[in-house]
């Protein structure tokens, strides 16, 4: 499924994570993977509660990190889609 | 006649195992990695070793605890709770396959004392531990090979502990190709240093989560859902109190100048 603004995602329930730091630890016990996200990696990891879409996730980054909001909503896509394939995320609706 | 038991006291990771040899045999010619512990300290557990199967099931009366398999050459249990445990050795290097189980014995004795055990080194240089780690092959008995200047505790298995507010290295000795050492712990941490294979050698220091996650991905065995989440806490808790690098190294000695470098830098 392809990934849009309006895609609303949650972490998958088997996933661990426990931020070091700023930095997100996140583990799938079941794939044996083990990954270390980076600080707005972290941030929009935070943010997935399964009810915020991708573009809300996507203004809140442009916000406190002050960047252009289609470069925020091209990160946090592409971030999601990453963590999707990784079996990390799981698409609510 | 029931059969004579001989005991012998073992030490690890600051803890005791008092080990009953059912067969008097083994008992006397089994030469274990482990230094012996004198005195009347009052084991963490009993151990009873057993090499006759059959006398082994009708003595076992497992109420607590949990298997411990050796993939056919030991079945074993440990309860932690009532501090006793058994194996029976079913075969083969009698030496290595007690080794191994009482690896096990410790590692679960240490986890359930705010510790764990990591995959690596622990080399012991003026009183500090140096531990490095890595995935078989990565480099940890090429390491130990070209430190001259260390007590090598181990160069396989580092029990780390926390005793008050800091954490304290053991080593775990192994059978193998270096001599059984006579201190292997315990020591402050000097630093944990992730392994890889490099012409070039350098150091850096990395992140406690990238650190965290290196030292979990190496205990891909005991990842469980019901374990991860207190060892990911213990790691980063641990990352948080010890320095953590990456060295590149290769082949011969010029590493340890990078971390006397480095370590001279802090």
């Amino acid at each position: 499924m392809k990934q849009s603004a309006g895609t609303v995602f949650s972490r998958s329930e088997n996933t661990v994570y426990r931020m070091v730091d700023g930095e997100a630890v996140i583990v799938e016990p079941l794939y044996g993977l083990v990954n270390v996200i980076n600080e707005i990696g972290s941030r929009i990891w935070e943010l997935l509660d399964g009810k915020r879409s991708a573009g809300r996730i996507a203004e809140i980054i442009a916000s406190e990190y002050e960047v252009h909001p289609q470069v925020a909503m091209d990160d946090t896509l592409q971030f999601l889609s990453e963590m999707s394939e990784k079996k990390l995320l799981k698409i609510e609706r | 006649m029931k059969p004579r038991t001989i005991t012998r006291n073992i030490k690890a990771a600051g803890f005791t195992l008092s080990l009953c040899f059912k067969d008097t045999n083994l008992a006397c010619g089994v030469k274990l990695p482990f230094p012996c512990s004198a005195g009347a300290r009052t084991p963490s557990a009993i151990i009873e070793i057993y090499t006759d199967e059959i006398e082994y099931l009708a003595e076992l009366h497992v109420t607590n605890g949990m298997a411990i398999s050796g993939e056919g050459e030991y079945e074993g249990y440990f309860d932690i709770r009532n501090k006793k445990g058994g194996v029976v050795l079913l075969g083969g290097n009698n030496e290595f396959i007690l080794a191994n189980f009482l690896t096990r014995v410790f590692s679960l004795l240490v986890s359930a004392r705010s510790g764990l055990m990591i995959h690596g080194a622990c080399l012991i240089r003026n009183g500090q531990a140096y531990i490095f780690h890595g995935v078989s092959g990565a480099g940890k008995s090429t390491a130990c090979s070209f430190s001259p200047d260390c007590a090598i505790a181990s160069d396989d298995i580092t029990a780390v502990r926390k005793l008050g507010r800091r954490y304290l290295a053991w080593g775990i000795p192994q059978l193998g190709r270096f001599p059984i050492p006579e201190k292997h712990g315990p020591c402050t941490i000097a630093g944990f240093f992730r392994l890889i294979k490099d012409p070039e050698v350098s150091i850096h220091r990395i992140s406690g989560a990238q650190a965290a996650a290196g030292m979990l991905a190496l205990q891909e065995k005991q990842l469980t859902p019901q374990n991860i989440r207190k060892m990911l806490v213990l790691l980063a808790d641990l990352a948080d109190h010890a320095p953590c690098y990456e060295l590149h190294f290769r082949k011969d000695a010029t590493f340890w100048h990078c971390i006397d470098k480095i370590k001279g830098s802090e």
